[in-house]
């Protein structure tokens, strides 16, 4: 979203709002809710999890730059997930009102929601018709490129996650992430101490992820 | 769409663009093509679809008369992220991406509501991947039904019909669960008498169970 705005629209983004800091795990906004102020991602990573009477599904990973927390703003329902700072995480809350004087912010919040409705779209007709082995390769494949980082062979991914959370990205449950993760680890394309992953082989994932 | 609309702006958003008539699995937009319009639905429904090399060809979504579609790409500028085919003869009013763009500038209801819809939209299709963790295949195979039921369903006593004809392939897309699965869960739900399906038609006989066994774990 940030790298999208001019350099004088940013500029003005940025004075918008309050700076706010979060420590490891703290919400930073909740399922829910019916607030509607944006929030900026300014350094750090947030995930964004929705709670059911089953658990957590973690639905995205967010990075640096992005914005959160404009559906709410938009169609006026409550809050549809909660995101959590995952690491120190620096923002800025804007209230929407705020948001709107800026012309050039509001038209790109509008094009960033139909990009994610495209890609919750996508990764829907991705995964029908794929194996569990494809989707979790996809998904780890994602994360290592996420943010416009360069994934290199031999890539640690900058984020902590459980098998769930995995499996929650990748349409399955724990069980089965636990399964798939356990192959790949054994097939010398995926190292994981705890929830630390560290891909060794991203080639042989790309195929993966593309294979039916 | 146009249900969410003050009247004045209704009739305004009805007068561009020109009427179009579609037959039966006429290829409204196209997947992969530059999005240079946007069609608002008038009469009968539409089903969303993709196409995949990889596979079978998925259902996103079905939208019904007064809904519109194709405003994704005029939004987001880039090519059609499906195709819309449609279901029986439709009437429809196809709208220039100039044209509704100026429409949206100087109508800020319409604008609002237009977003609005977009974000539900998103919205819908994350919680549908909610509902593939937490659901097992029988519950989302009901919910499935539920919904579109009641999206495009007609109701008369009891019975809910649908009278779009949907594959059961295409079942399977909507609750993201493969062909065999699907047809496993219909006979189900067949077996314990809440669905009748019949040559392009199911009815949902009874709609209050069938809502139960979608809202069970």
């Amino acid at each position: 979203m940030l790298g999208r705005l001019s350099n004088e629209t940013r500029a003005q983004l940025l004075k918008l709002g309050t700076a706010r800091t979060y420590g490891h795990d703290k919400p930073i906004l909740e399922q829910g809710a019916s607030n509607d102020h944006v929030v900026v991602v300014l350094r750090g990573t947030v995930k964004v999890v929705a709670y059911s009477e089953y658990g957590p599904a973690l639905l995205a990973i967010r990075v640096r730059g992005d914005l959160v927390g404009e559906q709410a703003g938009i169609d006026k329902n409550p809050r549809s997930a909660s995101v959590i700072a995952c690491g120190e995480v620096l923002v800025r809350t804007i209230p929407l009102n705020e948001l709107k004087r800026l012309p050039d912010v509001d038209h790109q919040v509008q094009r960033m929601v139909s990009e994610r409705w495209r890609s919750s779209d996508q990764l829907r007709v991705d995964f029908f018709g794929r194996n569990a082995r494809a989707r979790l390769a996809r998904v780890l494949i994602e994360i290592a490129t996420m943010g416009g980082w360069q994934a290199e062979p031999r890539w640690e991914l900058k984020i902590p996650l459980t098998r769930a959370e995995l499996g929650s990205l990748a349409s399955m449950k724990a069980g089965t992430a636990e399964k798939q993760m356990r192959l790949l680890i054994v097939e010398g394309l995926v190292a994981a101490d705890q929830q630390r992953i560290t891909l060794l082989d991203t080639d042989a994932l790309r195929l993966i992820a593309e294979s039916t | 769409m146009l249900g969410q609309l003050r009247p004045l702006t209704r009739d305004r958003l009805l007068a561009l663009g020109t009427t179009v008539v579609y037959r039966d699995n006429d290829v409204i937009l196209t997947h992969g093509e530059p999005g240079d319009n946007v069609v608002l639905l008038l009469s009968s429904a539409v089903k969303v679809v993709v196409h995949s090399e990889h596979g079978p060809t998925a259902l996103l979504a079905i939208r019904i008369r007064g809904d519109l579609v194709g405003e994704q790409s005029v939004i987001d500028r880039k090519t059609r992220s499906a195709s819309v085919i449609a279901c029986g003869d439709v009437r429809a009013q196809s709208i220039g991406r100039s044209e509704f763009e100026a429409f949206l500038k100087r109508t800020p209801d319409a604008d609002q509501q237009l977003r609005s819809m977009m974000s539900e939209r998103l919205r819908w299709a994350d919680q549908r991947r909610v509902d593939f963790l937490a659901l097992k295949a029988y519950a989302r195979v009901a919910r499935v039904l539920v919904e579109v039921a009641k999206t495009c369903g007609w109701e008369d006593e009891e019975t809910w019909d649908i009278t779009i004809p949907l594959t059961q392939e295409e079942l399977g897309s909507l609750a993201s669960i493969a062909r065999r699965t699907v047809e496993q869960q219909v006979r189900k739900l067949i077996e314990a008498g809440l669905v009748r399906t019949a040559y392009r038609r199911t009815s949902l006989l009874n709609m209050a169970e069938l809502q139960r066994v979608a809202d069970s774990r």
